[in-house]
């Protein structure tokens, strides 16, 4: 029984770690083995290089502080949407089935709008540990042509 | 009854049943493998959204499960070490399983990350899954099967 399962089990094992490791190593875009969460502060605000390599890492999670009406018209990929009008409730809600962990990056239209830190603020007192702001947000996105999605 | 019964437990330990559990095996862990290596970043995020994991991990795993699950799905097509890939065939399965079905509870609406398409966790992973684990039971069971390769040629003969 040990020599007959445990034993190539193991080897078995290992030789898919080598092979994992070895195609990671020569993959064109190879991931760390072990992965660190960009440490993101509180408050922190990002640049649009900065959040655009974020979203190419398919890391963090990007949330849209904009209207419904402005989210609809486009967004960066995958980002969800919570709007500043909404009642607290139910931004409560929303954001209820995410993890704490998870990296958030929030946005609005440009610096001078407020929703993003105002949204990035109410998460961080619900105990989200890694919500960091783009500043300059999705105009300067747009400006940048950065992909977009729409619905 | 007792004909039926001895009927049963002759199909229950044929060689050609084991043989046909171990080639449906063999070939969903071939493809799930195969297509997660080549997307191990996006495996990784799909690890990540079950909450199963410290963070730091879900790469390493990334990494090493969809080669494990190609190498093991080999091993049963071939027929060559199949009593150990099926052991670890059952492993795997019953952890996917607890995942699965942990995630169902929880109402996460996630991808599955079964095999590398985006299709979600639902009822039908669950049983597909459930039905793996099974015929991989089976073949750990009775790892005695028609076709395969170490009939001729025993792994264990120095």
């Amino acid at each position: 029984m040990r020599n007959k399962i445990i034993k190539p089990a193991i080897l078995i094992l290992a030789v898919s770690f080598a092979s994992g490791y070895l195609f990671n190593l020569l993959s064109e875009d190879s991931l760390p083995i072990i992965y660190k969460p960009v440490n993101l502060e509180p408050g922190m605000n990002l640049d649009g290089e900065q959040a655009y390599r974020v979203l190419r890492e398919k890391r963090a999670l990007f949330i849209d502080a904009r209207y419904d009406k402005e989210y609809r018209a486009g967004h960066i990929p995958g980002a969800i949407s919570v709007p500043a009008n909404l009642p607290r409730d139910e931004t409560t809600a929303r954001l209820k089935p995410i993890a704490r962990d998870t990296i958030i990056v929030v946005y609005c239209s440009s610096a001078s709008c407020l929703s993003a830190r105002r949204l990035a603020g109410f998460m961080t007192y619900l105990g989200f540990r890694h919500v960091a702001v783009y500043l300059d947000g999705f105009d300067e996105w747009q400006q940048l042509n950065y992909p977009l999605e729409k619905e | 009854m007792n004909t039926l019964l001895n009927r049963i437990q002759v199909i229950r330990h044929s060689p050609y049943l084991t043989t046909v559990f171990r080639i449906v095996l063999g070939v969903v862990f071939v493809y799930a493998g195969t297509e997660k290596i080549n997307h191990a970043d996006l495996f990784a995020v799909t690890i990540q959204n079950y909450q199963l994991v410290p963070i730091s991990l879900t790469n390493l795993i990334s990494i090493v499960l969809p080669w494990l699950e190609f190498y093991c799905g080999l091993l049963l097509l071939l027929g060559y070490w199949q009593h150990m890939a099926a052991a670890w065939a059952v492993l795997l399965n019953f952890v996917f399983l607890i995942a699965l079905i942990s995630a169902y509870w929880r109402g996460l609406n996630i991808e599955c990350g079964c095999f590398g398409s985006d299709s979600s966790v639902n009822l039908t992973r669950i049983l597909e899954d459930f039905l793996l684990l099974a015929f991989s039971l089976h073949v750990f069971i009775y790892p005695i099967s028609a076709f395969a390769i170490e009939n001729h040629w025993p792994p264990d003969r120095r």
